[in-house]
């Protein structure tokens, strides 16, 4: 299955989020007009959304984006890991 | 510290992103002074964020028929429209301890001198967090910074008169439902200076130039040969290149 989801974070940026999953997470896309320090964590952002069943916990979401060493600006962990809950669902 | 302020050079849209990269570095490994650099265009481009997807901000068909740059910055933040003589952009590359480790803060201070030139131009412009330079009719320009372990680099650019229906026939924001609404809300998002002054594209960048080396202590430069050189190679070698353009 591939789905996507679009938030707009208040007074924030544009995140969208595509997810491939079977009963698990395979592949996910983060694309939007955010910041990203190191930008080079963008892979490591998205592979941290990857390999959780498609019932995962917000909270476990929550804490696999926050395990990554990056600074999120114009969203934060919460704002991803909503957003990648609502493409699965 | 002396800054340089660079107000030469026109290059394409490929090379102006990879200068981007060549001289944070540079400034990172202490091969730089602290840098002012205002840009020339050659043709109209699409500066497209680092983050974003190619496909969603960019009308492909029509980008494709006119030949326009786009261009994918090392620096996150929103796609932009440029043309030359139409947009001002320029460069901060700055010593990390010369900026505020906070982002918002430093968003802030690092646009201040600029809103300051701008305001003694006669333009009513203000900071809009995170990024934005807003007018009270849209926003006028946006910033992006990228941080390296000693160097920040703060780039910002501004409409002077871009011609906002080739904006929205180039970025996708235009396409919206096609409803004459969404165009309407869209073009309001951007507000170009010479709707409001009388002043010059060059007068206004004067002023941004005076009022720099006013606030601190700035000397004219230019770019050495070799950073010229090296962002050449690294144009043809990613920012020509649909694997870095199109990877998102």
């Amino acid at each position: 299955m591939h789905d996507s989801a679009t938030l707009k974070v208040p007074n924030g940026k544009l995140l969208e989020v595509e997810v491939t999953y079977d009963d698990r997470v395979t592949n996910v896309n983060v694309t939007g007009d955010f910041f990203l320090e190191p930008p080079e964590s963008h892979a490591a952002l998205e592979a941290a959304l990857e390999g959780h069943p498609t019932d995962v916990s917000r909270a476990t979401l929550i804490e696999a984006i926050q395990g990554v060493d990056a600074t999120l600006i114009g969203f934060d962990a919460e704002h991803l890991a909503a957003a990648t809950l609502e493409a699965i669902q | 510290m002396t800054y340089r302020i660079i107000d030469d050079g026109t290059y394409s849209e490929p090379v102006q992103q990879a200068l981007e990269g060549v001289l944070a570095e540079r400034l990172d490994e202490g091969e730089l002074e602290p840098t002012l650099r205002f840009w020339y265009r050659e043709s109209p481009a699409v500066a497209l964020g680092r983050f974003q997807a190619y496909e969603d901000e960019v009308a492909v068909d029509y980008v494709d028929q006119r030949d326009i740059d786009v261009v994918r910055r090392l620096t996150g933040g929103g796609a932009m429209y440029v043309e030359p003589g139409a947009v001002i952009t320029y460069s901060l590359y700055l010593p990390r301890e010369a900026v505020p480790d906070d982002i918002e803060t430093s968003y802030a201070a690092l646009d201040q001198w600029a809103i300051d030139a701008l305001r003694s131009s006669g333009l009513e412009v203000s900071h809009e967090p995170l990024n934005d330079i807003a007018h009270p009719d849209g926003k006028i320009g946006g910033s992006a910074q990228l941080r390296k372990d000693d160097a920040v680099l703060h780039h910002t650019t501004m409409s002077y008169a871009l011609d906002t229906s080739e904006m929205l026939r180039v970025l996708r924001i235009g396409e919206e439902k096609v409803s004459d609404k969404a165009i309407e809300s869209a073009e309001k998002r951007v507000a170009v200076m010479r709707d409001y002054v009388d002043a010059s594209r060059e007068e206004i960048i004067t002023v941004l130039k005076d009022t720099f080396a006013e606030r601190f202590d700035a000397e004219p430069g230019s770019l050495p040969n070799a950073v010229i050189d090296e962002a050449r190679i690294r144009a043809s070698e990613t920012f020509t290149t649909e694997e870095w353009n199109r990877k998102l």
